[in-house]
């Protein structure tokens, strides 16, 4: 890991939210976040949380009909991205930001050949001729691992398997050499074996080009895998930060230490799996005091409906948005843990 | 094949009853090709699997997508008749059974569905969908059918009010607890319960797996198990049979088989789960390629294509699945 860090990109308070009966209600609140050049960062949490609207956000595809980005700044390089027009949004995707989508069937058309995808990347945001560009395409296909490459070039997306597919999106995404990938659960569709080969190929493309990676999911075992720092996301707000050793060896927030017990462990037998009661509230009825969490937390008190927890440092780069690690909750010590039984 | 002397049902600790037993069941779909629609070849889709379920058990069967566990589930409750094969149910050839026979023998098997949108009839209110089965099995009186239902409902979680609502207005933990209670309806003595959670998000997911588990004891009921997700099945079962491409290629207690895996692919498998645990880096085996085809399936041992250890004789002869340990059955050359 280099010792300087670099910030590549910044999210600064973004708010976006989607117009529902001509009132917008917020998908994803105050979030802040920042990532490193070179780093893998995760973003874990249910589904509805808000982490695939944060991953559209940055890459700026979500639904201009219905969707806002109503507040905030994203900041990659020093540029806000939400000052660009569309003409240069076009020229960031696919050469600095990338996107790797979770159903590879869905993101590949299927009437065009696997070769036409590649060389569209490629004449878009480079002058290469065709020639050239098929070459650096076979090259391309070698080194996600396809084999017969200049086959593979004539066929289309439905004549492979959803890792190959997985494979093809991955050589579009990484075409350019982007400094940022983000993918939104790249592996969710694909068995477990598949899945360990996608894994280990990010991990490749990581340690040779020092591609930052967004990595979206769910599943805390591949967050184990893969991440340097971890953010827990929960009804549009994260919850909880960390580096990922810290965040499992001291898990703060109620919600992740939920997450965490819920799944069953490989190597301890658990008789019962411990359960979060109830579901993640919808985004028109989010309440709009207090925890989103204390309805469902093992641990609220009283004042964890009416007080809006801050996020805040609880140690070294590790944050939690919980009252109970909460510096600023005015109440003295004493009452907090009373209640707390 | 010949695989007569060595499939005695030897897999459980202590003596059980065995419940279900599947002799050499076979499924093949056939291929056809051109104007005529002539016969090309075959998807061995099940091929040849023997197999005991014991009352009271938990039966895990994982193995990738398109490895035929779903198929296999399907053939045991006769949703799909087999090529060939025999399956027992309770002492009974099932196999040839037709009719009222047959419908008398599926109030005994209940299948819970892996989606809980399409496996609902969004037309009709939660208590119908589970008071179905018992209106159309139990001819008796209907008079304490709604307390029934209703007491069912609350068994699996919901509320009584549940019963006039409509499959939409729940979530997708509670749209699988309706596909539970309905497959409680006629205390079945086996549930086949196919990816029951993978539709579900994790903390949804360990609900419902609580919930299943404690069904079981409650209902006495056996169950097959089939997910994909290892660290799952291996929390819910007591058994467990691994699949690669319609051929199960071991089955062993749980926790022998995540211990000290003997087949190949088994290993691989268990190594290529994610663990939540950054502190422990474990050494992988990443198979390289993909599942073949299973309309052209490799000769010998389907396996070896993708086998890191493969020999010369796992080209030519198909392993024969025996007992290796006490209960514990591979099919692997390895342990020949």
């Amino acid at each position: 890991m280099p010792k300087q860090k670099q910030t590549l990109l910044d999210i600064k308070n973004l708010y976006t939210g989607f117009f529902i009966n001509n009132e917008l209600h917020h998908a994803i609140t105050n979030i802040n976040l920042t990532i490193d050049s070179g780093e893998i960062i995760c973003i874990v949490g249910e589904s509805g949380c808000g982490k695939s609207v944060l991953a559209l956000s940055v890459m700026q595809l979500l639904p201009s009909v219905n969707a806002k980005v109503s507040q905030g700044e994203i900041i990659f390089q020093g540029d806000n991205l939400l000052d660009k027009s569309i003409k240069e949004m076009n020229q960031i995707r696919g050469k600095s930001i990338s996107m790797i989508f979770q159903e590879p069937m869905t993101a590949l058309n299927p009437v065009f050949t696997i070769g036409f995808h590649l060389i569209e990347v490629l004449k878009n945001h480079t002058d290469l001729s065709k020639k050239d560009a098929m070459s650096k395409a076979i090259d391309l296909l070698q080194q996600v691992g396809i084999p017969r490459p200049d086959k593979i070039m004539h066929e289309y997306p439905h004549q492979l398997s959803g890792g190959m597919r997985q494979r093809i999106m991955i050589a579009i995404a990484i075409a350019l050499h982007p400094k940022l990938l983000i993918a939104d659960e790249p592996t969710t569709a694909l068995d477990v074996t598949v899945q360990a080969q996608i894994l280990e190929l990010l991990k490749d493309i990581h340690s040779k080009e020092n591609t930052s990676i967004m990595l979206v999911t769910h599943d805390l075992g591949v967050v184990a895998e893969m991440a340097d720092r971890v953010v827990v996301m929960y009804a549009g707000e994260i919850v909880e930060s960390s580096t990922i050793h810290y965040l499992f060896a001291h898990p703060r927030h109620p919600y992740t230490l939920a997450l965490l017990g819920s799944i069953p462990d490989l190597n301890h037998d658990k008789e019962k799996l411990q359960t979060v009661k109830g579901v993640v509230p919808s985004i028109q009825n989010m309440p709009q005091q207090g925890c989103r969490f204390a309805s469902r937390c093992t641990k609220a008190f009283k004042d964890c409906t009416n007080i809006t927890p801050e996020l805040s440092e609880v140690s070294d780069n590790h944050f939690a948005r919980c009252l109970l690690y909460d510096a600023c909750y005015p109440e003295d010590s004493s009452t907090k843990k009373g209640e707390n039984k | 094949m010949t695989m007569t002397e060595e499939q005695t049902p030897s897999d459980g600790q202590i003596k059980k009853e065995v419940l279900l037993q599947l002799k050499n069941a076979k499924k093949y779909y056939p291929v056809t090709a051109g104007f005529f629609k002539r016969k090309v070849g075959d998807i061995k889709a099940v091929d040849d699997i023997n197999l005991e379920l014991f009352k009271g058990e938990t039966f895990g069967l994982v193995g990738e997508s398109g490895c035929g566990k779903s198929t296999l589930g399907k053939l045991i409750l006769r949703l799909i008749n087999p090529t060939s094969g025999n399956i027992i149910f309770n002492g009974n050839d099932i196999t040839t059974f037709t009719g009222s026979k047959l419908r008398a023998v599926r109030r005994d098997l209940q299948m819970v569905f892996q989606d809980p949108i399409a496996s609902l009839n969004s037309k009709m209110m939660v208590g119908h969908i589970v008071d179905e089965p018992i209106r159309n099995f139990a001819k008796e009186n209907h008079k304490n059918l709604k307390d029934e239902t209703q007491s069912l409902l609350v068994r699996v979680g919901l509320r009584k009010e549940d019963y006039y609502k409509y499959p939409h207005e729940f979530s997708g933990g509670q749209r699988q607890r309706i596909g539970i209670a309905r497959a409680l309806a006629l205390h079945p003595k086996l549930i086949i319960a196919d990816e029951p959670v993978s539709a579900l998000d994790v903390s949804i997911q360990a609900q419902v797996l609580n919930l299943l588990k404690e069904l079981q004891q409650d209902f006495n009921l056996t169950y097959l198990f089939i997910a994909h997700d290892l660290s799952v099945v291996k929390h819910m079962s007591d058994r467990i049979g691994v699949m690669y491409l319609g051929h199960i290629v071991e089955i062993a207690q749980k926790t022998d088989i995540y211990k000290e895996p003997l087949h190949p692919y088994t290993k691989s498998l268990i190594s290529a789960i994610p663990n939540p645990d950054p502190f422990e880096k474990k050494e992988r085996i990443i198979l390289q390629g993909d599942v073949p085809n299973p309309q052209n399936p490799p000769s010998g041992c389907v396996f070896h294509t993708r086998c890191p250890v493969a020999m010369p004789i796992c080209q030519e002869v198909k392993p024969i699945f025996k007992e290796v340990k006490p209960y514990r059955r591979v099919a692997c050359h390895l342990y020949e």
